[in-house]
């Protein structure tokens, strides 16, 4: 009878993890999707800007975008594989090393992320249609990302700090001999 | 072999291994359970990562003492090592035949507990692989760390347990 039990909670957790493991996979195609149809949008705005000979200044906008866009579809598809595939099996010090990497508020590879910010900026100013102000534009634009910066930062000190700070103790626990 | 079947099998080859990591850390019955259920959990996730450059042993104590430290995050007041006379060779811990006999004494044996309760989350993690019997260089190959570190930091754990048990044996 145990068993039995046993084995029907075994196959119950299985089909939980299985559905766990299809739903991520899911939602990262989805997003990855979306990012590509994006791409492929500008992709056509420049076709139309180079049919209509729209000025320079306009096409480099829109592949401003496009690259943008390129750019996330791809960092989304590494951020998601390094998040949601924690290896449990590695050296436990090999674990925590990266669990405390994994929670540090800025990584060497977000500074990636960066560029296609940039590219976004660059996009909006040159995109002349739009018709932004250039100073006021990057007022708004890096006052946003500084505002977007503060709230990671406040929701890192209380999400992840914890996190990291007992990653690092356990480290220096196990390092110091 | 299909992932679902492969973890079967890894489940029962390995199920009584886990489930005594499991009570190590708990005394609750229900705490146990849902530690096992996290390490089984994490077995299906990393899974895919098994290339057999460890031995399965090795792999499988990785993901319980990996996933015992994650847990500790959550549950870090509640986690205690539990360890029970009847099934445990308590002399592997102390280095000392003559305190084992003592221990068998219900009210020493709860002073064992306590004192390994006072231990680091790792040296219980530590103390823990070298009670299921995996010797220095496994547990260093689990951990992470040379043999020779694993030598000197259960050392110094079983020297500062025996000096405390010695000192309330004393002092009764």
């Amino acid at each position: 009878m145990k068993t039995n039990n046993t084995l029907g909670n075994l196959q119950q957790l299985i089909h939980r993890l299985k559905n766990e493991d299809s739903k991520y996979a899911r939602l990262s195609k989805s997003f990855q999707i979306l990012y590509f149809i994006l791409t492929f949008l500008f992709g056509v705005l420049i076709i139309i800007h180079i049919i209509e000979k729209e000025p320079l200044s306009e096409l480099a906008g829109a592949t401003c975008f496009l690259l943008s866009m390129l750019s996330y579809a791809f960092f989304f598809r590494k951020y998601y594989k390094d998040y949601n595939n924690v290896d449990y099996s590695q050296p436990t010090l090999m674990m925590l090393k990266k669990a405390a990497y994994r929670y540090q508020p800025f990584q060497r590879q977000t500074a990636w992320l960066i560029i296609p910010l940039l590219l976004i900026d660059a996009g909006l100013a040159l995109n002349s249609s739009l018709g932004f102000d250039f100073i006021k534009l990057q007022l708004i634009w890096f006052g946003t990302l500084a505002f977007a910066v503060c709230i990671g930062l406040t929701i890192w000190y209380f999400r992840y700090k914890p996190l990291h700070d007992n990653a690092k103790q356990l480290i220096r626990e196990i390092e110091n001999v | 072999m299909k992932k679902e079947e492969q973890f079967n099998k890894l489940v029962a080859d390995n199920d009584e291994r886990i489930k005594r990591i499991c009570n190590y850390y708990n005394a609750n019955k229900t705490d146990q359970q849902d530690m096992y259920q996290e390490i089984l959990v994490n077995i299906w996730k990393s899974l895919d990562n098994f290339r057999g450059d460890s031995s399965i042993n090795t792999w499988i104590y990785r993901i319980a003492i990996n996933t015992s430290l994650n847990y500790t995050g959550k549950a870090y007041r509640h986690l205690k090592v539990m360890v029970d006379a009847d099934q445990y060779n308590l002399s592997s811990i102390l280095d000392d035949q003559s305190l084992e006999m003592k221990l068998l004494e219900e009210k020493q044996l709860e002073q064992l507990q306590n004192e390994l309760n006072t231990l680091s989350v790792i040296d219980k993690a530590l103390i823990s692989l070298m009670l299921e019997g995996l010797t220095m260089k496994e547990i260093g190959d689990v951990i992470g760390i040379t043999e020779s570190n694993v030598k000197v930091k259960i050392h110094r754990i079983k020297s500062q347990l025996k000096q405390k048990m010695e000192d309330n044996y004393e002092n009764e």
